[in-house]
């Protein structure tokens, strides 16, 4: 049985090319591959993740490439379904030259890539997927790094954030998959520690189209705000709830998946402006205005046209993916080729570094794989445009 | 000359060919167009078959489809694609749980974005090679929804949708398109065939061979219609001889009418030539028969034509013209015999030349002789214009009176040749004469007012008074006659019954009553009054009014009638005092019930509890003497109320018995129950009463019998849809003298005193059972012979229930478990022996007492504690049980008492109080005297 796959989108980034020294250059690329939902749930995310690999690998290209090969980013688009995750890695262990595997959103599919990613022993960086599984999975070697939020991390701000703004009593709506699940543990766990009570805990199915019952036991139940663990569709299925409901400006403190997709136009920036939500972030660029950052954007601006810069989709995504994609190419330079041991280990000891996000000293360690931490974070909330901008004095104090 | 055909045979010949000739077009017709609408119809029903048939299919098609869409939406299912670590704990339960299609056979799979199964059941097994990937391009290429209907079967794939985009797809697979078809009876057979003309599907699978192929050269004696679906072709076809059928079997009745109609017709025609010719020839014979008798109107034939009637009048009063002048000599003589009078005609010489049929009746019936004749006739000669005669009847009837009156009679000459004697027999009006004078008389003497009045126009002015009336009411003669109303509104008579009155003779209706009255002097008194309508020939003429002074029976009665509601009110009171006297002394004597029987839970020596025992015996005596006149005096005093509810009869029968057998068992007597219920185990009416009455029979019996046994028979009749309960109870024992038999049933009564004496007993027992019986719509009858042995048989009324009775009802003595619970209970009682058993019976709880309702309710609010239950007296000082209820309910106590259970303790046990209770809000109910079970069955039903 032959299947043709009309949904994957296989679009090649070709860098430019540079002539090195007045010589032609005839070596074969090195390959980024980028793993991700590009047109189904998280497509915002998909994006920022894409432009963000895109901007390192015009820089890297422009600075001659690494090893002195060029660097190209090859897109498989996942749509958010594990098993179309798993089949495109297997046809990423299939294409020669691979330098990494750049991971999307969806913790679910990056959970069930994992075998398939040891079993081919292909290194993979996550510039979002935050669950805390995807990093902590027991395998040997580990071949997972991150830039981007951990859920353990996580559940230490959303919490402690729960708590400055004296909450002292909530409620987890968490999406029913792997990624919801690893957000139960870590948010229990905060919660209990920070001594915020939690008082129910409710599941949403992926295209639940009707939170109405969950979100009345819930505000039964007392709870004086809500932390939503879920991305865009499902997080507006729950707005709509808490919309239609007496409650709301009832508050919602959300992980990130919100942020991975058309939130604000599919519930409308009217009732947008209505809500009280605030989103976990690592990046923006009205917070990060060091000169990394603001060379990031110059380069966003002129690829992609000039626009404010909390206007920028899924900023904290492309961030991320930006400086991925720079310490994948230190550890290759570092490392001399790209073998997937020698890769690992070089990953394990970069120097410190200066990227978008943060300057890491280092990233990485045999024993961290996450390079950002719960003080790398801090709260947004939505403007009057519908763009997050950082909330003051949000930041973690851990 | 030929001889002329009849009439008959003319008409015969002219209309009977060109009737049969009509008929028979008529039939080929008829014939014909039955045969066409037929086969119009059959092609149309079988046409509609094959749209039923592609309809259901395609609905069914649809349907399942629809659902498979709803399901691919659903977001479990779409959780399941992504949740790949848990879906196992939910998916599988879910997938099974799915039932989209009602075919027995079919596989279901779902399948991943690549066509890998996710999960399937019965896949791989059932699905054919060529179905098993067929789906994958449309379903998951194109995210589109597949249907496929073929020779392999049925496949329909959705696809589950993730963004717009197929992510996965369900898909069901049902091998026989039979599965998909509602089986409905049909007259020719379905087939469905395959594109290449085997047999997938037919409605009558014995006649054909499925997946065999289709010989349209075996059908050739068919009617056949086909339709295409998909790539199959839907067949309906019939054996011809079968589709005809509803008709063929018209044709022999279509033969069989054509017969018919001829044979009517020939015989209508028959019978109408036939009745011409015969009418005509019986106008013939009975013309010609009459101008031969002349002896009256000719026959006149039954159902004669107008016609002919027509000519025969004409013809008759032709006839009679002729013959009337033969006739008026026979009339003259037939006149002077109607005549009443009796008619002689005499000659000068007195002899008699003419007589009537009046004469010679009298003659026979009297003495009047050919003298007695002469004698009248001289006597009116030379007398006055009249003379009257008496004649001695003969054989001993009665005499007659004549009055005789004369007319000369005078020849055609004018000279009088005679004379004619005319007599009236007056005997009946002298003696009407005679009879009016007596009863004018005696209407003149009665000592009873009589007035007449006569109906003129509106008004009845009165026409005729007695004497009596004058005596009575002092009105003179000339101050009655003439006036209206029978002088009723000048005696001022109540105005409302005068209007009565008025009313009554307007509408020629009598009239009675007793009217207060005045007399001319004014004096009162009280006038009975009758009036009554006088008719004569239907019309009313005359009214006649009797008038009576019944004073003095007036006051008679009403000082019969004080003395009888006194005495009543008296009877009514004595019983309401009777019944409330028992209620007081129910209080001590559970006073008393209640401490032996804390007494007897202590340490006791062996006479000590003997006397207890005897203390407890009589007690128990002393209680059921008391219940006795209890229940009686509520009869009496009307406050015994009856339950119509359901129970288990059977059971109550059952408890009686085993109940009296110990007893029968101590006295060394046999006991034997006969009971058929009909099946009916559960009535309704009311248990406990017909358990009073039961126990109280054979009470009696096992108490009056010494040897030999007691009977106990127990039935269920159903009459007309009425159901009556039968129960009798025979004993052997010391009879009942015929002398006593009745009066045992009355009150306070027993055989006799020697027995009251022997036996002991109120004597309330029996009267009480019998008005009971009464009460429940029966009767209690007693049988008896001294010496020998008594029978006691009732009949209640009963109502019969399909619903199964609650079976506590009936088993009151049942024992119960009562569950072990601690509770804070208080007891609010004024009486401070009550106080001290209930707190004794109830040791193991915490105890609280009040002595009324405003104590109790200072204590709830006051006290720390919360109490679980509340046993309430309802009759107390200050502040009685039932405000004390209400108060708490209104949360007087606070909050947390609105709805303590409160449990009622009371002494009146007359009907209305459980009303009563339950009305101010109590939850149960408890009657004193109580036993400590009765007291911790209730508590364990609300604190346990």
């Amino acid at each position: 049985m032959l299947f043709r796959f009309t949904s994957l989108l296989l679009s090649i980034a070709l860098c430019s090319l540079m002539p090195v020294q007045g010589k032609p250059q005839v070596s074969t690329p090195i390959v980024i591959a980028l793993d991700a939902d590009m047109s189904a749930v998280a497509v915002d995310g998909g994006v920022a993740i894409a432009r963000g690999a895109k901007l390192a690998i015009d820089e890297i290209n422009e600075a001659g490439g690494i090893l002195g090969q060029p660097l190209e980013l090859v897109t498989f688009d996942h749509r958010g379904n594990p098993a179309r995750g798993i089949s495109n890695i297997k046809q990423i262990a299939a294409m020669k030259g691979v330098l990494a595997v750049l991971g999307g959103v969806h913790t679910p599919v990056a959970l069930a890539e994992l075998d398939a990613i040891h079993g081919a022993d292909l290194i993979y960086v996550s510039p979002w997927a935050a669950g805390t599984s995807v990093v902590e999975n027991d395998l040997e070697p580990n071949n997972v790094f991150r830039v981007s939020i951990s859920d353990e991390e996580a559940s230490k701000v959303l919490i402690q954030y729960a708590r400055n703004r004296s909450l002292t009593k909530i409620a987890l709506v968490l999406e029913r998959t792997g990624w919801g699940r690893s957000n139960l543990e870590s948010l229990t766990r905060e919660a209990q520690a920070q001594n915020v009570e939690i008082t129910t805990v409710h599941w949403i199915n992926w295209r639940q189209a009707d939170f109405g019952s969950e979100l009345e036991v819930m505000l039964e139940s007392g709870a004086q705000g809500l932390v939503l663990v879920a991305n865009s569709p499902e997080a507006v299925t729950v707005s709509q709830a808490v919309l239609a409901s007496d409650r709301s400006s009832l508050p919602v403190i959300s992980h990130w998946g919100l942020a991975s997709g058309d939130y604000v136009s599919s519930l409308g920036l009217e009732n947008v402006s209505r809500m009280d939500v605030s989103v976990i972030q690592t990046f923006s660029f009205l917070k990060q205005n060091h000169a990394r950052a603001k060379a990031l954007l110059q380069r966003y601006f002129t690829r992609y046209g000039p626009d404010k810069p909390q206007a920028i989709p899924a900023a904290a995504g492309l961030a991320h993916s930006y400086d991925c994609i720079h310490l994948l190419a230190l550890a290759a330079e570092k490392a001399g080729g790209i073998n997937a041991a020698k890769i690992r280990q070089s990953l394990e000891n970069l120097p410190p570094f200066t990227g978008a996000v943060k300057t890491y000293a280092p990233a990485f360690s045999d024993k961290a794989r996450d390079a950002l931490m719960a003080k790398d974070f801090f709260m947004t909330t939505f403007d009057s445009n519908g763009h997050l901008v950082p909330i003051a004095n949000s930041a973690s104090h851990l | 000359m030929n001889p002329r055909p009849s009439f008959y045979r003319q008409l015969l010949r002219r209309i009977i060919p060109r009737l049969l000739t009509a008929l028979c077009t008529v039939s080929v017709v008829l014939s014909l167009a039955i045969f066409f609408f037929a086969r119009q119809q059959i092609t149309e029903e079988q046409r509609d078959s094959l749209q039923y048939l592609k309809k259901d299919m395609s609905v069914t098609i649809n349907s399942t489809r629809q659902l498979m869409e709803g399901i691919a939406s659903h977001d479990l299912l779409i959780n399941s694609f992504i949740d790949v670590q848990q879906r196992q704990n939910y998916l599988p339960v879910f997938f099974d749980s799915l039932k989209l299609t009602r075919a027995k056979e079919y596989s279901l799979g779902l399948f991943q974005f690549d066509g890998t199964p996710l999960i399937t059941k019965d896949w791989e097994n059932r699905v054919p090679a060529s179905l098993r990937s067929m789906w994958r391009e449309t379903t998951l290429g194109n995210s589109q929804t597949m249907q496929y209907v073929g020779a392999n079967g049925t496949l329909i794939a959705v696809p589950v949708l993730m963004g717009g985009q197929a992510e996965g797809a369900l898909v069901l697979y049902v091998p026989t398109l039979r599965d998909l078809i509602f089986e409905t009876t049909h007259t020719g057979h379905q087939l469905i065939l395959s594109e290449n003309g085997t047999i997938l599907y037919a409605s009558h699978a014995d006649r054909y061979a499925m997946e065999s192929q289709y010989d349209a050269a075996l059908f050739t004696s068919w009617l056949v219609e086909s339709e295409p679906w998909h790539d199959l072709t839907l067949l309906h076809q019939i054996p011809a001889i079968d589709a005809f059928s509803n008709v063929l079997w018209l044709l022999p009745a279509l033969f069989i009418t054509l017969i018919s109609a001829i044979l009517v017709s020939v015989y209508a025609s028959m019978h109408a030539a036939k009745l011409s010719a015969g009418t005509l020839q019986a106008l013939f014979d009975s013309i010609n028969g009459q101008s031969d008798s002349r002896d009256g109107p000719s026959l006149n034939p039954e159902g004669e034509p107008q016609e002919l009637f027509v000519i025969r009048q004409a013809f008759e009063k032709l006839l009679s013209n002729l013959t009337s002048m033969t006739l008026s000599n026979t009339q003259f003589s037939n006149v002077i015999d109607s005549l009443e009078e009796v008619l002689v005609v005499l000659d000068e010489k007195s002899n008699k030349q003419l007589t009537n049929r009046s004469f010679t009746e009298h003659k026979s019936l009297c003495a009047l002789s050919d003298e007695d004749l002469a004698a009248i006739r001289q006597q009116l000669i030379s007398g006055p214009g009249e003379v009257e005669g008496q004649y001695e009847g003969t054989e001993g009837a009665p005499p007659i009176t004549i009055r005789w009156s004369m007319l000369p009679l005078i020849d055609t000459q004018g000279k009088q040749v005679g004379h004619i004697l005319v007599g009236n027999n007056i005997t009946r009006h002298r003696s009407l004469e005679a009879r009016i004078n007596v009863i004018s008389h005696a209407m003149k003497s009665a000592t009873l007012s009589i007035l007449i009045a006569e109906r003129q126009g509106g008004s009845f002015p009165i026409i005729y008074s007695n004497p009596h009336f004058s005596l009575v009411t002092g009105f003179g003669e000339h101050e009655v006659l003439g006036e209206s109303h029978f002088l009723l509104d000048k005696m001022k008579a109540d105005r409302n019954k005068l209007r009565q009155m008025k009313s009554a003779l307007k509408n020629g209706l009598p009239y009675s009553d007793t009217l207060q009255c005045y007399r001319q002097n004014n004096s009162f008194f009280y006038n009975q009054v009758i009036i009554t309508p006088v008719h004569a020939q239907g019309e009313l003429t005359h009214y006649v009014a009797f008038f009576q002074d019944v004073t003095e029976q007036e006051q008679t009665q009403q000082f019969l009638k004080d003395a009888k509601l006194r005495a009543e009110e008296s009877t009514r009171l004595k019983s309401s005092f009777l019944a409330s006297m028992s209620h007081e002394v129910r209080t001590p004597l559970h006073g008393i019930s209640g401490a032996l029987q804390l007494v007897n839970n202590t340490e006791l020596n062996k006479a000590q509890a003997r006397y207890i025992n005897l203390a407890k015996d009589s007690l128990n005596n002393l209680k059921h003497i008391v219940d006795d006149i209890l229940d009686f005096s509520k009869i009496e005093a009307g406050q015994l109320h009856l339950e119509a509810l359901p129970f288990n009869l059977t059971l109550l029968i059952k408890t009686v018995y085993d109940q009296y057998a110990i007893s029968c068992r101590e006295k060394g007597i046999t006991f034997t129950l006969n009971y058929s219920p009909q099946g009916r185990d559960t009535i309704i009416g009311d248990p406990i009463r017909l358990r009073q009455i039961l126990g109280n029979l054979l009470s009696n019996a096992v108490k009056f019998t010494e040897h030999g046994g007691i009977n106990l028979t127990v039935n269920i009749r159903e009459s007309s849809g009425r159901h009556r309960l039968f129960a009798s109870v025979e004993d052997t024992g010391i009879g009942i003298s015929k002398t006593s038999l009745e009066s045992i049933f009355e009150a306070f009564r027993q055989e006799d005193t020697s027995t009251t004496r022997r036996f002991g007993g109120t004597g309330l027992g029996l009267s009480i059972c019998r008005q009971l019986c009464q009460l429940l719509g029966g009767e209690l009858v007693a049988r008896s012979e001294k010496g020998k042995g008594s029978c006691f048989s009732f009949d209640i009324a009963i109502d019969s229930t399909d619903k199964h009775a609650d079976d506590n009802l009936a088993i009151t003595e049942a024992t119960t478990v009562i569950p072990h619970f601690k509770a804070k209970i208080m007891i609010v009682e004024d009486n401070e022996v009550n106080q001290l058993i209930a707190r004794e019976h109830l040791k193991q709880h915490k105890i609280m007492t009040a002595k009324n309702g405003r104590e109790a309710l200072e204590a709830l609010t006051r006290m720390r504690i919360s109490f679980n239950a509340i046993l309430m007296d309802c009759h107390m000082p200050e502040m009685d049980g039932f405000e004390a209820t209400k108060r708490i309910r209104r949360g007087e106590a606070g909050e947390r008492y609105r709805n303590i259970p409160i449990i009622a303790l009371t002494a009146n046990a007359l009907k209305g109080d459980r009303e009563l209770c339950t009305a101010a809000g109590m939850d149960d109910y408890i009657s004193k005297p109580f036993t400590a079970e009765d007291l911790l069955t209730v508590l364990a039903r609300y604190c346990s």
